[in-house]
C-alpha cells in the first residue's frame, strides 16, 4: 500500500461545493487519472481517499490535502500529471508526494489553518472601524456565536493562533486569520469576521478562503509548519 | 483556432438540475451537437422557487450554465418533455428567460422554441407555447435541425423563414400551420402543411454512435451514473404502456459496441456506476454475455453495474450472480397486477411462479431488498384484484424471508409503490376511463388493509397528480389555457409533493369552464377523433383496437421478437424490423 498526499485547491465556482461533493469529485478525478487506487470492503466499496477537515459551502481552499491510497507505486511526477489532466478547473492539483503509510492522517495532523476573509462592498471609513474591531477583540477572552438557536462560546486563547491582521493593499479589504482546527467544533472564520465588523453599517458580503493547513512542527507547542512542509 | 459560431443552441430540461441531469436523452443530444462545427450547445434547468424569486427580484434573466449567457440570446431553445407534470415548469422557464410564452407573440430576436420527448405524442396541451415539436427520435433529426438553422442564419433568413426551414424537415410539427376545430379539437393543416407528421425513427441503433462524452455533475443528481443505451423499444406489448408502442420496433446495440463504449465512457468520466439503459434490460438478447465481458473492466475498479427495467420473468440465476458480483444496487420489478386474470388483460405476461422464482434467485444471490410496482384502476379491475396485491406482497415477503434465512429475516425489505392507471395516447387503453378520485381512495383502502403491516413499505403516487396527468396526457389544444392559468396562479414543480397544489388546477379549470371530471375521467368513444391523429407513429389504429378487444376478452398477445407479428404497423410503415444480435427467447 502506498500513500500519496495530494495538495489541491477548491476555487472559482467550485467554492460552492459542499464537503461531500468535493470528496466525490476528487474520487472521480482519481479514477479518471487511472491511478491504481485501493478500494474498501463491503457492499459499496469506495475508493480509499482520506480527506482533511471539511470546507463549508462558499468557502474556497487554496491548499487542501487528501491522501490517496494506491496499491502500486506510481512515480509522483507521473501521478501528479495524470491528476492534473483529470481534474476540473475548480479543483486544481497543486502537487503530490508520497508519505509514510503510518504517518498521521491529514485530519489528525492538521491543527491550525490560515484564512482570508475578503469584505466586498465596504465604504470609506469601514476599514478604520475594522481595525478598532481587531483591537477590541484582542482584549476579549471569548466570542459567542448564536446559530439556529444554539449558542457556542469560543475561548480565544485556544482558538486564535495569532492576532488577526487587516490587509488593505488588496482589491478588497481582507482580514487574515490564523485559527486552531483540531477541536471538534473549531471556531469558524465567520465568527471572528462578525465581531471585527460589528460596527460596520454598509451592506457587504464575505468571500472566505482557507489558504493553508498547518501541522505542529516537531513536538514544539508554538511552531507550525504547512502540511506540505511536513517531513514524513 | 476555434471556428466561428454559426448557431447557439440551449438544451433545457423543465425541472430541477438534479432531475434534468439524470435524463439520458439530453446527454445524447448534447454530445451529438458538440460534434458539429460552429455550433455552441449549452444547458439550462428550472431554478428552485427561491432562486427563481431572486432572479425575478434582481431582474436577472435565466441563463445557461456553461457561460451564463441569457437563454433568450440563443438561436434555438430545445426543451425535453418527459412528463406532463413538468408543463407549468416549461412556462416558468420561458418566463424566467424573458421569452414570450406564446409562439405567436415571439419576435425576430427570440429563440425558436422546440420540444421533443415522449410527451409530444400528444403535444396539443402545449402547442401554443412551442414554435415546433420534434416527433420521435432526435438522434439524427437534431443534426438536421442544426444544419437547417445554420444555413438559414447564414442566408440572413427572418424568423418565419427559419421556422419554415424547420417545418420542412421530416418529423417536425409546427402547430401554427394547423387550425383547430373548436368543437372536436381536431386539427386541419393550413397551406402546404402535411396532413400528418410522421415520427422520426432510427432504423439501426448500432449505427448511431454512443455518446463519446458525458457531463459529470459535481452535485449529487437523481441518477448519478454512466448510462449507456443498450437497446431501444420494447415489444412485450403491455397494453397500458405508451413506451411499448411509440418506440417500436426493438433495436439492440451490438454487445461489442456497448462494451467498448461503456469502457471508454467509464474511463473518461470516472463514474463508479454503469447503467445499461433500455425499456426492458433483461430482454437484451446477449445480456449475460455482455455482463461477463464488462465484469473484466468493472470488477477491478469496483464499478457497480445496474440494470434498470428488469422483468420478473427474465431474471436468471446467471444474471443474478453477474450483477451481484461487485455491488448490489436495488432490484425493482413491476408485476402491475396481482391476479393472473388481470395481468393477462393488460398483457403483462408474468406468472406468479415466475415472480416467486425470481425472488428466490435474487434473495439466494444475496439481495435483501426488492421494490415492486403495482397499478390500480386498470380496465376490468375488481375489488378482489386490488386486495390480491396485498396478498401477493405478503407471499413475496414470506418467500423472501424464507430464502434469506433466520439470521437475515429482519434485513428483508419489500417496498411497494402503487400508482393509479392513467390512460395514455397511442396505447390500446387510450379510450379507457380513468378512475375518479373517490374510487381511487376506496381501492387504496382495500389494498392497505390487505398488505402485511410489518416488513413492507407501502407508498402511493398522489392520486390528484395522476388525475392531472390524465387530464394533460389526452388533452387537446384548449387545455393549454388551463396550463397557463395554473402557472399564473403559482403552479410550478407540480411533480414535487411539496409544491403541488391541486386546488390551483381545479379552480383554474372551473374558471375556464372546463369539466375536469369529464375530461380526465371519461372514456373516449371509439368513433370520436382524437387530438393526436395528426401525428403518425406508424401504428395502425386497427392494432390498438384489436389489442383493446383482446384485453377485454383476457387474451394475451405474444412478443413479436419470438412470436408472431401482431401487425402493429410500424415495421410495414417504415420498412424496418426488430434488430436483435442474439437469439430471442421469451423467458429465462
Amino acid at each position: 500500500m502506498f500513500r500519496l498526499r495530494v495538495c489541491y485547491g477548491k476555487i472559482g465556482r467550485l467554492r460552492f461545493l459542499g464537503h461531500l461533493e468535493v470528496c466525490g469529485a476528487l474520487e472521480r478525478a482519481v479514477r479518471r487519472a487511472r491511478l491504481p487506487v485501493a478500494y474498501g470492503q463491503g457492499f459499496h466499496p469506495k475508493a480509499r481517499l482520506a480527506f482533511g477537515p471539511a470546507l463549508p459551502v462558499g468557502t474556497a481552499g487554496d491548499r487542501e490535502y487528501v491522501d490517496v491510497y494506491l496499491t502500486d507505486h506510481v512515480p509522483a511526477v507521473a501521478a501528479t500529471e495524470a491528476l492534473v489532466s483529470a481534474s476540473p478547473e475548480g479543483l486544481p492539483i497543486r502537487s503530490a508526494k508520497y508519505v509514510a503509510t503510518n504517518a498521521a492522517s491529514v485530519a489528525a495532523a492538521v491543527v491550525a489553518a490560515a484564512y482570508e476573509v475578503g469584505f466586498v462592498g465596504l465604504s470609506e471609513g469601514d476599514t478604520a472601524a475594522m481595525e478598532r474591531g481587531i483591537e477590541a477583540l484582542s482584549r476579549q477572552d471569548a466570542i459567542e456565536v448564536t446559530k439556529r438557536e444554539r449558542t457556542r462560546t469560543y475561548a480565544l486563547e485556544e482558538a486564535l493562533i495569532r492576532r488577526p491582521r487587516l490587509a488593505t493593499d488588496r482589491p478588497t479589504p481582507t482580514l487574515e486569520l490564523w485559527l486552531a482546527l483540531s477541536d471538534q467544533a473549531p471556531m469558524p472564520p465567520e465568527a471572528v469576521a462578525g465581531v471585527v465588523s460589528s460596527e460596520i453599517d454598509s451592506e457587504h458580503f464575505l468571500r472566505i478562503a482557507r489558504m493553508e493547513c498547518y501541522a505542529r512542527e516537531g513536538d514544539g507547542r508554538d511552531g507550525f509548519v504547512s502540511l506540505s512542509g511536513v517531513e514524513t | 483556432m476555434a471556428s466561428p459560431v454559426h448557431l447557439a443552441i440551449c438544451l433545457a430540461y423543465p425541472d430541477a438540475y438534479e432531475v434534468g441531469m439524470s435524463n439520458l436523452g439530453l446527454q445524447i443530444l448534447y454530445s451529438a451537437l458538440h460534434e458539429l462545427e460552429g455550433v455552441v450547445c449549452e444547458r439550462t434547468y428550472v431554478p428552485a422557487t427561491d432562486m427563481a424569486d431572486e432572479l425575478r427580484k434582481e431582474k436577472i434573466p435565466l441563463f445557461s450554465l456553461e457561460s451564463t449567457t441569457p437563454v433568450g440570446d440563443f438561436d434555438l431553445l430545445g426543451i425535453s418533455l418527459q412528463h406532463e407534470l413538468t408543463y407549468t415548469n416549461v412556462l416558468e422557464l420561458l418566463d424566467l428567460a424573458g421569452i414570450p410564452l406564446r409562439s405567436g407573440d415571439r419576435g425576430e430576436d427570440d429563440p425558436l422554441v422546440v420540444a421533443g420527448g415522449p410527451c409530444v405524442v400528444d403535444p396539443e396541451p402545449m402547442a401554443p407555447f412551442f414554435d415546433a415539436f420534434l416527433i420521435g427520435e432526435a438522434d439524427e433529426a437534431i443534426v438536421e435541425l442544426a444544419d437547417a438553422l445554420v444555413l438559414a442564419k447564414q442566408e440572413g433568413r427572418g424568423r418565419a423563414e427559419r421556422l419554415a426551414a424547420l417545418g420542412a424537415l421530416d418529423g417536425v410539427y409546427v402547430p401554427a400551420y394547423y387550425e383547430t376545430d373548436p368543437a372536436t379539437g381536431q386539427l386541419f393543416p393550413k397551406g402546404g402543411a402535411p396532413a400528418r407528421v410522421k415520427r422520426r425513427l432510427v432504423a439501426d441503433l448500432d449505427a448511431v454512435p454512443v455518446p463519446n462524452r458525458m457531463i459529470v455533475p459535481f452535485v449529487e443528481v437523481v441518477h448519478d451514473r454512466c448510462s449507456v443505451e443498450i437497446m431501444r423499444g420494447c415489444t412485450r406489448g403491455c397494453r397500458f404502456c405508451q413506451a411499448s408502442t411509440i418506440y417500436r420496433p426493438v433495436r439492440e446495440r451490438s454487445r461489442r459496441t456497448v462494451a467498448r463504449a461503456a469502457q471508454e465512457l467509464l474511463s473518461l468520466t470516472g463514474y463508479e456506476e454503469l447503467s445499461l439503459a433500455s425499456l426492458s434490460t433483461s430482454d437484451y438478447t446477449q445480456i449475460e454475455e455482455l455482463l461477463r465481458e464488462l465484469k473484466g473492466y468493472t470488477g477491478p475498479r469496483a464499478i457497480a453495474t445496474s440494470l434498470p427495467s428488469l422483468r420478473a420473468d427474465a431474471f436468471s440465476i446467471e444474471l443474478a450472480e453477474l450483477v451481484a458480483r461487485v455491488k448490489r444496487t436495488g432490484l425493482t420489478f413491476a408485476p402491475e397486477a396481482a391476479t393472473q386474470r388481470l395481468r393477462e388483460v393488460v398483457n403483462k405476461n408474468v406468472t406468479e411462479a415466475q415472480l416467486m422464482g425470481t425472488i428466490e434467485r435474487a434473495f439466494s444471490a444475496g439481495w435483501r431488498r426488492v421494490k415492486l410496482y403495482f397499478m390500480i384502476g386498470l380496465p376490468t379491475e375488481t375489488d378482489e384484484d386490488v386486495a390480491a396485491i396485498g396478498e401477493l406482497v405478503g407471499r413475496v415477503l414470506a418467500r423472501a424471508r424464507e430464502v434469506a434465512g433466520p439470521k437475515d429475516r429482519g434485513a428483508v425489505k419489500v417496498s411497494v409503490t402503487v400508482s393509479t392507471f392513467v390512460p395514455k395516447a397511442l396505447t390500446p387503453f387510450q379510450w379507457e376511463a380513468q378512475l375518479p378520485l373517490a374510487e381511487v381512495g376506496r381501492r387504496q383502502d382495500i389494498l392497505r388493509a390487505a398488505v402485511p403491516r410489518k416488513g413492507v413499505q407501502l407508498s402511493w403516487h398522489d392520486p390528484e397528480m395522476s388525475r392531472l396527468e390524465g387530464l394533460l396526457a389526452r388533452g387537446d389544444r384548449r387545455i393549454s389555457d388551463l396550463v397557463e392559468a395554473a402557472w399564473r396562479d403559482g403552479a410550478r414543480f407540480d411533480a414535487w409533493s411539496e409544491h403541488f397544489v391541486p386546488g390551483r388546477w381545479w379552480d383554474a379549470a372551473a374558471h375556464l369552464g372546463l369539466d375536469v371530471a369529464a375530461l380526465a375521467e371519461r372514456p373516449r368513444r371509439l368513433e370520436d377523433p382524437l387530438p393526436w391523429e395528426h401525428l403518425d407513429y406508424g401504428l395502425e389504429t386497427g392494432f390498438l383496437l384489436r389489442e383493446r378487444e383482446r384485453a377485454l376478452r383476457g387474451e394475451t398477445t405474444e412478443d413479436c421478437r419470438w412470436g408472431e407479428c401482431s401487425l402493429c404497423g410500424v415495421c410495414q410503415s417504415y420498412g424496418v424490423d426488430n434488430v436483435l444480435f442474439g437469439r430471442a427467447s421469451g423467458a429465462a
